[in-house]
């Protein structure tokens, strides 16, 4: 199927990432897995980018804080609620399809989307000389701090997160802001890991 | 019971999406309304590194098998 293609270049450019961000999610964690009856649904990657700019420009945009000049006034969406909308994105297209089993689907669209905001913000160049590393996003997502002396916290942080987008109910909230914080403490917490690191040294 | 209806496109740009369950508008129209692109996303480095041993492949197959899957 020929669908239009968008017309600014950073609508392609994150057409052709969300390509790339399906392609490495089955490389990196379906293909192993041999799921039965798996499938990306058709045009899986242009449905994920249309609605993706279609719920930045109506729900983000509009209300972040204007940069420039009066002549030149731009607003700019930072790494955290790219993240933040790409994970609800990919909860409202679902781009995995499992035959006859709605549950697993779930988790695995939930997984994808964890998958991209990891991949954003892992991939994204902030300007800090200290870069985090998988290592540092590794240590947090799999943190589980202590409750009590002999207790932990009984879900690790990524699976409480994903947990959270499976039970989300989109067609009620859309929470972009709320989960761009999750990003930005999380982005943060690895930053903190990897400034340590450089001391340390 | 019917299976749910899936996200599709037709060949016009027109989309459905499953969780909004309802068609949006035309995308020709929609995308004369979009105001900017996101510059920043111009700025950034590479947002899709492929491999086994990024944060992103690690982190999500550890997920993985604490969901059971």
């Amino acid at each position: 199927m020929n669908l239009p293609l968008p017309p600014k270049p950073s609508h392609k450019k994150r057409l052709k990432e969300w390509d790339k961000w399906l392609e490495n999610f089955y490389s990196a964690v379906l293909k192993k897995d041999e799921v039965k009856d798996f499938k990306y649904i058709p045009n899986a990657s242009w449905l994920l980018n249309d609605l993706y700019w279609r719920l930045t420009e109506q729900y983000i945009r509009p209300i972040l804080k204007k940069y420039g000049n009066k002549e030149h006034e731009e607003r700019v969406i930072h790494p955290y609620k790219i993240a933040s909308a790409s994970e609800i994105t990919v909860m409202m297209v679902e781009p995995i399809q499992i035959t006859n089993n709605p549950d697993i689907e779930k988790k695995y669209n939930a997984l994808f989307a964890w998958f991209v905001a990891i991949q954003i913000i892992e991939g994204w160049d902030t300007g800090n000389p200290v870069k985090i590393k998988a290592i540092h996003i590794n240590a947090i997502a799999n943190s589980q701090e202590h409750t009590t002396r002999t207790q932990f916290y009984p879900e690790t942080l990524s699976i409480e997160h994903i947990k959270w987008l499976i039970n989300l109910n989109l067609a009620i909230e859309k929470p972009f802001f709320l989960n761009a914080q999750f990003w930005r403490l999380f982005y943060l917490s690895c930053l903190t890991l990897a400034q340590k690191e450089t001391i340390d040294k | 019971m019917p299976t749910k209806t899936r996200s599709y496109a037709t060949n016009d740009g027109r989309a459905y999406y499953r969780n909004s369950g309802r068609y949006n508008e035309f995308t020709k129209k929609a995308k004369e309304k979009f105001i900017n692109g996101s510059s920043s996303s111009l700025k950034q480095k590479s947002l899709a590194q492929a491999g086994n041993n990024t944060g992103a492949a690690i982190s999500t197959n550890k997920a993985k098998n604490e969901l059971g899957l």
